[in-house]
């Protein structure tokens, strides 16, 4: 753990992992799969969580490329006052997805969600802006509008929940 | 080229996911990636005023032992963090915990 201080007045703690090299896993791109759920805001989300006790005033993450070769995920959670004076409580959180692994949970079960909800919205879609169901991209606003909540909303409340309670299969 | 993609996947690849399929390729890739992230190979970066880290972690009359970076004079600590804090992470404990709660 790093601490560094500041000269604004912030509270912010920031996680990171090295990570492989993306735009080699350009197929799937687990980095920014990973970062999506992560940095969700829905109902069940880490973000929810933190902020419904106090502790968090926004929170994003994502793979960063650092060099070729080389790359970090990274978490970037800013906190109230009272967050920072539980950093190690906090911290544990993060655990939450760095053990996930571990425990035979979710990847799985959250991918459906994902995958029906993309596929469904994108048939509705118009015409002029349908896409081929490869089309889960970083930013919202690259698919239509509503297609793009509903596959925030529902993909990660599925997975969040089933980070937190294992599923027994 | 800066990405290893087929000629006609240059401007699409950077942008489009593929399906996840029956081979199981895209799932194990990215369970793959998800293990590589452990507390063990994780880095925590904190930040706040220097007022706020001694409210809470230093002791009382006894400032925090700050390191001074070459470049900018920015004060820093590293420390690692204690096992006790780790296999809690590694086992889970807190998590359990938040899965009680309703959020």
């Amino acid at each position: 753990m790093v601490s560094v201080q500041t000269i604004m007045s912030f509270h912010a703690i920031e996680v990171s992992f090295p990570l492989s090299y993306q735009p080699a896993r350009w197929k799937y791109k687990p980095g920014n799969f990973l970062s999506h759920f992560v940095g969700h805001e829905g109902p069940g989300s880490l973000h929810s969580y933190l902020k419904q006790k106090g502790w968090l005033t926004s929170l994003s993450s994502g793979p960063q490329n650092l060099a070729r070769e080389f790359a970090m995920f990274k978490a970037t959670l800013h906190l109230t006052q009272e967050g920072f004076c539980k950093p190690l409580t906090t911290l544990p959180l993060g655990g939450i997805w760095y053990n996930v692994p571990s425990q035979r949970t979710t990847v799985k079960s959250s991918s459906p969600s994902i995958s029906t909800c993309r596929s469904s919205d994108l048939q509705s879609s118009p015409p002029g802006i349908r896409r081929n169901s490869a089309s889960l991209t970083r930013q919202g606003s690259d698919l239509p509008r509503n297609s793009a909540r509903k596959i925030m909303q529902s993909g990660c409340q599925n997975t969040w929940r089933g980070l937190l309670n294992p599923i027994q299969s | 080229m800066a990405w290893p993609v087929e000629p006609d996947s240059v401007l699409s690849s950077a942008q489009l996911v593929s399906e996840w399929d029956e081979s199981g390729e895209g799932e194990k890739e990215i369970r793959d990636t998800l293990n590589t992230l452990t507390i063990d190979e994780g880095r925590a970066v904190v930040m706040a005023r220097p007022d706020e880290f001694q409210r809470v972690f230093g002791a009382e009359g006894k400032s925090l032992d700050w390191e001074t970076e070459p470049w900018y004079g920015t004060k820093y600590l590293v420390e690692r963090f204690d096992e006790d804090f780790t296999s809690k992470v590694r086992t889970n404990s807190v998590r359990c915990a938040a899965a009680s709660e309703s959020f």
